[in-house]
């Protein structure tokens, strides 16, 4: 006995397998992933300064002069605090055309050097970070190779057995708004 | 059989256009915000382009450069870049940024068409370039429009600015005081500026530290010239004039002496502006002032040496042949030398900062 229990109309079938389908294609067609705009390019106006700060300070302001940033660090126990001073001076210099501009940033700056056994080691320069700290922003990394030319072979942070004369270190500085 | 728990063909037809649409309609959304985030991309990225052409870029043409082009020749400046060389970047050029901030050379338009390389006339960008030098006297008006309330693009560029070279020549400086014991009433002694272009374009020097007389003045002050002139003997002492020699070219290099345009350069005696040839006499004059915009004659020739001669006449007193005389006479080296006795300023770096903001 044929009757049309339990059995599906074919039109109707039909229309609504399509319906299912195109549905199905469309949601997943339209999912988006978020990504925040804004981010990448402050990462981006970030490093550019940073970068041009470090350059700028390894950039000797007479012929046959000594550049700040090799002044630094050659600089005994004053390193920090002139590295501090020049650093973020540069960092909040602005033209007063624009006065929305955020300077509240913060650094952290090391420098990596050669041991005489050819491994590579590091010492910290300077530090604006905060003993309040609890957090922070995703930093971004800027670095300058420095040719220190150090007469007396004096690095205050390099073990004496590993200082060479001239000799070539990376300053890397780590900088984040916050 | 009945129909029922069964749906109607039109219901289904409806419903499914219904369903189409809408799910179109939430297809088109995020497509809307795509378009609101990309323009804000678009302008960061403008203002960053247009930085790194002013800040890295010494511009186009380059050589003559083209901050020396003029108000006929402006349409062949193809960019307006500031740094002193490619190989000096965030280093600028005092002679390209006076040009550039001169808003009565260029239009609106031409930076649109040499910096900001917005599709002109269609797709213009509204913009504000600014620069500010540390301690400098001379302010620089923001270009364009004041930067807006809502969101624009922007960067922020550190730089240093190189500024000019010249010699400051003091009359007490023994080195150019001679005494002369003859039998003369008159003595022609001549103050010679020697530049030579071997020396001045040593490629152990930077570019942001060199003398390059392609593209920079040169400038020379004579102080205390009446301060230091011995009166008692000297009757009077007159310049002859200015003249240019070139080194194993006998006879002085065609030049327009006499003219007075103030283009090729300008001499002025104790502030009053004069042309080469002009034969007058300095014994009431304390500041000889010469200046030649670039390029200085044969400054092209790198194997040249330029000799800026100036020549003097001294008349003494008549009754006194046989007492020792004084005058001024020397080489003014125009020369990287910085000991005590030399006469030269060389070029230093000021810190500046130069802000883009684009919209």
């Amino acid at each position: 006995m044929v009757n049309d229990q339990a059995q599906m109309y074919t039109l109707e079938g039909f229309a609504a397998g399509v319906l299912m389908l195109i549905t199905a294609y469309l949601v997943l067609g339209t999912t988006t992933v978020y990504t925040p705009g804004d981010v990448h390019i402050a990462d981006m106006q970030l490093e550019q300064l940073g970068s041009d700060a470090l350059a700028m300070m390894d950039t000797p302001d007479y012929y046959g002069d000594t550049s700040k940033l090799e002044n630094i660090i050659l600089g005994q126990s004053y390193s920090h605090a002139w590295f501090y001073a020049n650093f973020t001076e540069s960092l909040k210099r602005i033209t007063e055309s624009t006065d929305t501009c955020v300077n509240d940033l913060q650094y952290n700056a090391s420098v990596y050097y050669r041991t005489d056994s050819g491994e590579v080691a590091s010492y910290p320069l300077s530090s604006s970070i905060r003993s309040d700290l609890v957090s922070r922003e995703p930093a971004v990394r800027v670095t300058r190779w420095v040719s220190v030319d150090a007469d007396t072979a004096n690095i205050p942070g390099i073990p004496a057995a590993d200082q060479r004369d001239p000799q070539l270190l990376l300053v890397e500085v780590l900088l984040w708004r916050g | 059989m009945n129909d029922r728990g069964m749906l109607s063909v039109d219901f289904l037809a409806g419903f499914t256009i219904f369903i189409l649409a809408l799910i179109m309609v939430i297809n088109m959304v995020p497509g809307i915000m795509i378009g609101l985030e990309s323009q804000n991309i678009d302008y960061d990225a403008v203002a960053y382009r247009t930085a790194v052409i002013l800040v890295e870029d010494p511009g186009w043409p380059a050589n003559p450069p083209w901050e020396l082009e003029d108000e006929y020749h402006k349409d062949d400046i193809a960019r307006l870049g500031l740094a002193v060389s490619d190989n000096t970047p965030n280093v600028l050029s005092r002679s390209k940024i006076e040009r550039f901030f001169n808003t009565s050379f260029f239009t609106e338009e031409e930076y649109g068409q040499k910096v900001i390389f917005a599709d002109m006339p269609y797709a213009p960008y509204a913009y504000n370039i600014a620069l500010r030098i540390e301690g400098d006297p001379v302010d620089h008006t923001p270009l364009g429009d004041p930067v807006p309330e809502r969101s624009y693009g922007y960067i922020r560029r550190l730089v240093k600015v190189k500024g000019l070279h010249s010699a400051d020549v003091d009359c007490n400086n023994s080195i150019y005081h001679k005494t002369v014991s003859e039998n003369t009433s008159v003595t022609n002694t001549y103050f010679t500026i020697l530049l030579n272009y071997t020396e001045l374009y040593d490629k152990s020097i930077g570019d942001e530290y060199r003398m390059d007389m392609r593209t920079e003045p040169m400038e020379v002050t004579i102080h205390n010239f009446k301060s230091n002139l011995n009166t008692t003997d000297v009757l009077d002492v007159f310049i002859n004039n200015i003249r240019f020699y070139k080194e194993g070219v006998l006879g002085e290099i065609p030049f327009a002496y006499d003219d007075f345009d103030n283009e090729s350069y300008i001499y002025k005696v104790n502030g009053t502006a004069k042309p080469l040839d002009y034969n007058f006499s300095i014994k009431n004059v304390d500041d000889i002032y010469l200046k030649l915009n670039p390029p200085l004659p044969f400054a092209y020739e790198t194997d040249t040496v330029l000799m800026v001669n100036m020549s003097l006449r001294y008349y003494y007193e008549e009754g006194q042949w046989n007492t020792s005389k004084d005058y001024m006479d020397g080489t003014i080296y125009y020369t990287y030398d910085t000991s005590a006795n030399s006469p030269m300023n060389l070029p230093t770096l000021t810190p500046g900062v130069l802000e883009v903001s684009v919209w």
